[in-house]
């Protein structure tokens, strides 16, 4: 019985650390789609192919948003331009279509390798599967945005 | 202390695992049997890709550089078979009742959906990066595909997400 508990014990131990874990991650994740969205939103008038990514950024807030609450957590103040990650403040000050492009894919180059790295840390089915179609958009934008993202996607 | 709907339903089970009352048995996933999945979905995919007719340049170059990185994730899946000890071998696809990029596009989103499917069903770490990549890469086909039809190239905020 003794043994017994201590698995039990062992075992909410590491579900306990995984859901943490878990949290963490998910508020990350929300964190840079929310400075990504309010990046897109300074340089959205330079084209508009920046519209549906700026937007696309705001849906990927919301899902996480949602994923947030399902791990009882609640969804943090919107970032302000003074909170931004470095690659997301070099998009929101980058200026001309080069530029921005130029930002922008190297944003969406780090968003997919985060998703890609987040997918180990997240056990919940549901959730992993919001995070790959969310990964999968940000590899989309990264086409969208013309650079010859296809040339070595292995 | 935040408690949480999964917190309760996670005692619950602790619960009545202690008093020998456990859910019934689950089905396990097979690693092999969702890469074999994936395998087949990739090869569809290949397999509609050369189905499609003749393209002006450069339409044709972007369709053979993207059914060069359809063979690289076909690689990388029969790699992961092997590896798992299991046969790669999965029987060919049929080509596309109406061959095209129509018939191309709808092969491409249906592998992301197997991909992202697949992520739901592979929980073990040991697996993400692999599919992390295949998501990745299988998703970028859609808009290049899309571009080919002459579409707007980001329809959806949630690719491959299953179909309800």
């Amino acid at each position: 019985m003794l043994l017994a508990s201590g698995a039990l014990a062992l075992v909410g131990a590491s579900t306990a650390r995984a859901a943490t874990d878990e949290r963490t991650i998910l508020l990350g994740l929300w964190r840079r789609e929310m400075n990504a969205n309010l990046a897109y939103t300074q340089v959205e008038h330079v084209d508009r192919v920046f519209v549906p990514l700026r937007r696309h950024e705001f849906e990927h807030g919301q899902a996480l948003a949602t994923e947030l609450a399902a791990v009882g957590l609640g969804t943090p103040a919107r970032p302000k331009l003074e909170d931004l990650d470095a690659t997301s403040e070099r998009l929101a000050r980058a200026r001309g279509r080069e530029e921005v492009v130029a930002a922008a894919s190297d944003l969406e180059d780090e968003l997919i390798g985060l998703y890609q790295h987040a997918l180990a840390g997240l056990p919940d089915p549901k959730i992993a599967m919001t995070v790959a179609t969310i990964l999968a958009s940000h590899a989309q934008h990264r086409v969208a945005l013309g650079a010859d993202a296809l040339a070595g996607a292995r | 202390m935040v408690t949480t709907r999964r917190a309760l339903l996670g005692a619950g089970a602790v619960a009545l695992l202690s008093a020998g009352c456990g859910p019934p048995d689950q089905p396990e996933t097979v690693p092999a049997d969702v890469l074999r999945e994936q395998l087949r979905a990739e090869q569809a995919v290949l397999v509609a890709s050369e189905s499609v007719g003749n393209l002006p340049m450069p339409d044709a170059f972007q369709r053979r550089r993207l059914a060069e990185r359809t063979r690289e994730r076909i690689e990388l899946l029969t790699e992961a078979l092997v590896a798992e000890g299991a046969d790669p071998d999965v029987p060919e696809p049929e080509p596309p009742a109406e061959p095209g990029l129509e018939a191309l596009l709808a092969a491409e989103r249906r592998a992301l959906r197997v991909h992202v499917q697949a992520v739901g069903r592979l929980r073990d770490p040991k697996w993400s990066e692999l599919l992390g990549r295949l998501v990745a890469g299988s998703a970028m086909h859609e808009p290049a595909v899309l571009a080919l039809l002459g579409r707007p190239v980001l329809p959806s905020p949630f690719p491959g997400q299953p179909l309800s």
